[in-house]
């Protein structure tokens, strides 16, 4: 962890990080989450709160690698790591073939679960490129969405790694 | 089938751009934090805001003491001799009547600060007994919830108690349950929330809500904040789920306006998880008790019953406490056709959260009774469920079928869809499957439940329940500019359900519009014209029917247009796929921009009875109901040893109409199907008798995740409503409906009881008690 002291009262801390490719710097208090700081700070507001309290998945995003949940962790644990929100997957116009895929089978309705099921199931695919029933139940375990009923989420799912596998 | 066509308005949702309300952003925007009651009942002795005003960022400290004068109260009317109105200040100042109640609001510059500051708002309570329940709420003695009115009955409903009940007391057998719905609500994983920004050149103040209901909304802030609807403009943006909580006036949406109106600057409030549980809406919370009277032979005589709704501490907007039991007694005879009917149902304040709406209302009661009392009454008879269930269906020949409940269905074909269930789900193969799951010592069991919903009612409905603040009617405008580009405005907004490419698919195939010229606009009290808004399945046949009016009134317009031009009569004409063929030039024919064209243009001269221009509004007020039906099949697994319970495969036979869009319809069925089940094995909104709300998050109220859901199989048939335009049903409800029952009966079946106390969810531990039942 570097440390950083400029800038900062005894209340508040320097944070700088990259979201999604892009570097900031923010001088914050040490309570304010990771979420709000993505969201009110930055102003990127595709990461959604669904819960405040790690349950629903909503506020998934993509730390260092790994999915996280943004809403039960702090913008200074973020000091010095890189970030990824759901505004990364797409490039121009052009769809992520996970977007895609949860498009073409009405993997959502609402909306408002899915960025958090999207880079959850981004990091899924990315360890697994062929995943099982079963496996994509497990590994979505942990986003709530209550529109779909889930069917049309695991078919994206499937769908979507047959497109990434033949992108390959 | 009817096209999937995919829907562009969930892009920019993919893609991170959707804009629900928190999304919305002001530089100058404050912050709210509420300060709420930690007492279900308590006399407010003071509120002492000084040492909260002096908190970094803080603007403004108001409490119900400051503004109860300012602010009219909610009140929502019925129109019944036996509803008692309620007073339900958006902040409470005298006496608070559950946990959860805002007494007092903290706005300051950033949300932190509101909350830091809201913990410096010192609250003099003094408690009260609690009435903690509808039972204790009936009692003679019992304390009130409201000093002012008589007791604690809010409205009380009865249908067919004088009737002669010689047939029914005569009928062979009888079988009766008690059925516990429990207290649940909506979980939108998007909460409520609200901006309002009072702008001063034009003298509009413009809300932001995450509601279901624009325009009923706007009537609400009007009545509360007495200004006139001209002022007001309501925006539903992006909606992330309503599923029935966000039909209702919330306090906050009136609060957040007021403060907007009193500090001239825009004000924010986003709900958070704790809140929206603790102090949106709940529902249901229903104990139905009843009575089965039938022949040997299976033939049903007749139901009794009586169903008591704890509806909490005050009537909501705009649908007033009669909701649930005037929903239960028009539901529970369902698909059946029999002689006897009588229904009493009774509304009682406790001091819980109020009652709202929750997908499905009081129609989930009807299979969760009738169902339940069927599969007892197969067992005493030994006779087969589905066999049973069979030789009491209203017959496809009965329609229009006036229900021994009252209401009287359009149309259907219970049979036949009766037998599609059967058929989809491979019956015999899923009962031979029991009994080697038997003879294996497993618990295997089998639940159906066969059920209608009524669907987008209309102003007879809400007419008859007396439901003065619900308009009951929706509308369409719809315009074609002179390039022929059509942009339509309904009042039916949605919350995900998928309306916009719906509704464009509706008017691409009546005008013969290729789909990449049509827009849709919803949710803006500003731009879309007045109607009541989405709930009780109603947007597309309430919605979608002013549409296609709108269409059909349009296209009127374009013959009279096109005879103008080429002074021929209109009788002649005909719009058909998009363009009119000239009456004797067969290779002469005008198409959508060629007639906007001569509408727009000043040098075609159009008769005195052709407004110029092409524009349309029409208000429909949808038939009193149009029923849809559905059967739902379970086959689920109890595991011996720890209760829990795996649904091992899940058929959905459903009719709704005419569709318009296969995908999003099943959409629908799986998405409330996954919320039936879950009221049938987890949620429950429990209280102690203090009347403190023991679930309060979602670690404890427990909603269905991906891995408890199953695969869901829909067969689907259409008869069209002969009603309705476009021969649509509703089906935005219809899983939520048949889940409870269709899993209860599927559990009891496993344990092999007949079991007459149900209480849902059924926990690992009341399966546990229920299968003691055959052991004692
Ligand atoms: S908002 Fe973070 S898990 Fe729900
Ligand atoms: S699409 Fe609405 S919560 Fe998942």
């Amino acid at each position: 962890m570097v440390q950083d002291t400029k800038h900062t009262s005894n209340k508040t801390r320097l944070v700088k990080l990259t979201v999604n490719g892009v570097a900031y710097e923010r001088v914050v208090e040490p309570r304010l989450t990771l979420v709000d700081f993505i969201r009110g700070e930055l102003g990127i507001t595709g990461t959604h709160v669904g819960c405040e309290h790690g349950v629903c998945g909503a506020c998934t995003v993509i730390f260092d690698g790994y999915p996280v949940r943004s809403c039960i962790m702090l913008a200074v644990q973020a000091h010095s790591h890189s970030v990824q929100t759901v505004e990364s997957m797409s490039t121009g116009d052009q769809l992520h073939p996970i977007q895609q895929a949860f498009w073409e089978n009405f993997g959502l309705q609402c909306g408002f679960c899915t960025p958090g099921f999207l880079l959850t199931v981004q990091d899924l695919l990315s360890r697994n490129p062929d995943p099982t029933d079963t496996e994509i139940r497990e590994e979505l375990s942990g986003n709530i969405c209550r529109c779909t009923g889930y069917q049309s989420i695991i078919a994206a799912v499937k769908q979507a790694a047959i497109y990434m596998r033949k992108e390959e | 089938m009817p096209t999937s066509l995919l829907c562009n308005e969930q892009i920019p949702l993919l893609r991170g751009e959707g804009r629900y309300i928190d999304d919305i952003e002001f530089s100058n925007m404050l912050h709210v934090a509420f300060v709420r009651s930690p007492y279900a009942h308590a006399t407010i002795n003071n509120v002492d805001t000084e040492i909260a005003k002096k908190q970094p960022g803080v603007v403004a400290v108001l409490s119900g003491l400051n503004i109860h004068s300012d602010i009219q109260p909610i009140r929502p009317l019925l129109d019944n001799s036996s509803f008692q109105a309620t007073n339900w200040h958006p902040m409470a100042w005298d006496k608070v009547r559950y946990v959860g109640e805002a007494v007092a609001v903290v706005v300051a510059s950033d949300r932190y600060l509101a909350e830091d500051a809201a913990e410096h708002v010192l609250v003099e309570y003094e408690p009260l007994p609690v009435i903690d329940s509808a039972a204790t709420g009936m009692l003679a003695d019992s304390a009130r919830v409201h000093d002012n009115l008589i007791n604690n009955i809010l409205l009380e409903t009865q249908s067919g108690l004088d009737k002669d009940d010689t047939a029914f007391k005569k009928g062979d057998i009888k079988v009766r349950g008690s059925f516990r719905h429990p207290r649940v609500t909506g979980i939108p994983i998007e909460n409520c929330g609200v901006v309002a920004d009072y702008r001063e050149n034009t003298g509009e103040l413009i809300v932001w809500s995450s509601t279901q209901i624009p325009h009923v909304l706007r009537d609400a802030l009007c009545d509360s904040l007495g200004i006139s609807a001209h002022q007001i403009r309501v925006i539903a943006p992006d909606v992330g789920g309503g599923f029935g909580t966000k039909m209702q006036a919330l306090p906050e949406e009136i609060i957040i306006s007021h403060l907007a109106l009193q500090l001239h600057r825009p004000v924010k409030w986003t709900q958070d998880r704790m809140e929206n549980i603790k102090a949106s809406f709940h529902a249901r919370d229903v104990l139905v008790e009843a009575e089965l009277s039938a022949n040997t032979d299976g033939t049903i005589v007749g139901l009794r019953a009586k169903a008591i709704c704890d509806v909490g501490a005050y009537n909501s907007f705009p649908l007033t406490a009669g909701l649930e039991p005037f929903t239960i007694g028009s539901a529970l005879a369902g698909p059946y056709d029999f002689k006897y009917y009588s229904y009493e149902g009774y509304a009682v304040a406790t001091n819980k959260c109020p009652m709202g709406a929750y997908r499905g209302v009081g129609f989930v009661l009807g299979p969760m009774v009738m169902e339940g009392l069927l599969d007892q009454l197969s067992q005493k008879i030994g006779m087969d469920p589905a066999l049973l269930r069979k030789k009491n269906l209203a017959q496809p020949t009965d329609f229009p079928f006036k229900s021994p409940a009252g209401p009287v269905y359009d149309s259907g074909d219970y049979p036949a869809l009766l037998d599609l269930a059967l058929e989809e789900s491979d019956y015999p193969v899923w009962r031979n499957l029991q009994i080697e799951a038997r003879n294996e010592g497993r618990l295997l069991g089998i639940g159906m439940s066969c059920f209608i919903e009524m669907t987008g009612m209309g102003r007879d409905i809400y007419r008859k329940r007396g439901m003065v603040n619900i308009p009951g009617f929706d509308a369409a405008r719809l315009q074609v500019d002179r390039h022929g580009h059509v942009e339509a405005f309904v009042s039916t907004p949605s919350q995900g359900q998928g309306q916009k490419t719906t509704f464009a698919q509706l008017i691409s195939s009546a005008l013969g519009a290729p789909l990449d010229v049509i827009k849709v606009h919803l949710g803006d009290t500003a731009t879309t014209p007045y109607g009541s808004g989405t709930f009780a399945s109603r947007s597309l046949v309430s919605g979608g029917g002013a549409l296609l009016k709108a269409a059909e009134r349009l296209q009127d317009k374009l013959v009279k247009i096109a005879a103008a031009h080429w002074k021929v009569s209109d009788s002649e004409l005909q719009y058909v796929d998009g363009r009119i063929l000239h009456p004797s030039q067969k290779s002469e024919h005008l198409n959508l921009e060629d007639i906007a064209n001569l509408a727009y243009t000043p040098f075609q001269e159009l008769p005195s009875n052709v407004e110029p221009g092409l524009s349309v509004h029409v208000s429909y007020n949808p038939p009193p109901a149009v029923s849809s039906a559905a059967v739902h099949m379970a086959l689920v697994e109890v595991d011996k040893n720890t209760y829990a319970v795996k649904i091992k495969d899940y058929v959905v036979a459903e009719d709704c109409g005419n569709k318009v869009n296969q995908a999003i319809v099943e959409g629908q069925v799986r998405g409330g199907t996954t919320q039936g089940i879950g009221i049938a094995l987890w949620e429950e909104l429990s209280y102690d008798s203090e009347g403190q709300l023991l679930t309060g998050s979602l670690m404890d109220y427990l909603i269905p995740g991906i891995y408890e859901t199953p695969v869901i199989r829909i067969a689907s048939m259409e008869t069209p409503s002969p009603w309705s335009e476009g021969g649509f049903k509703g089906v935005g409800e219809s899983g939520t409906i048949g889940a409870p029952a269709a899993v209860t009966n599927a559990i009891l079946d496993a344990l092999q009881v007949s079991a007459q106390d149900i209480q849902l969810p059924l926990t690992p531990e009341r399966i546990f008690r229920l299968h003691n039942l055959t052991d004692t």
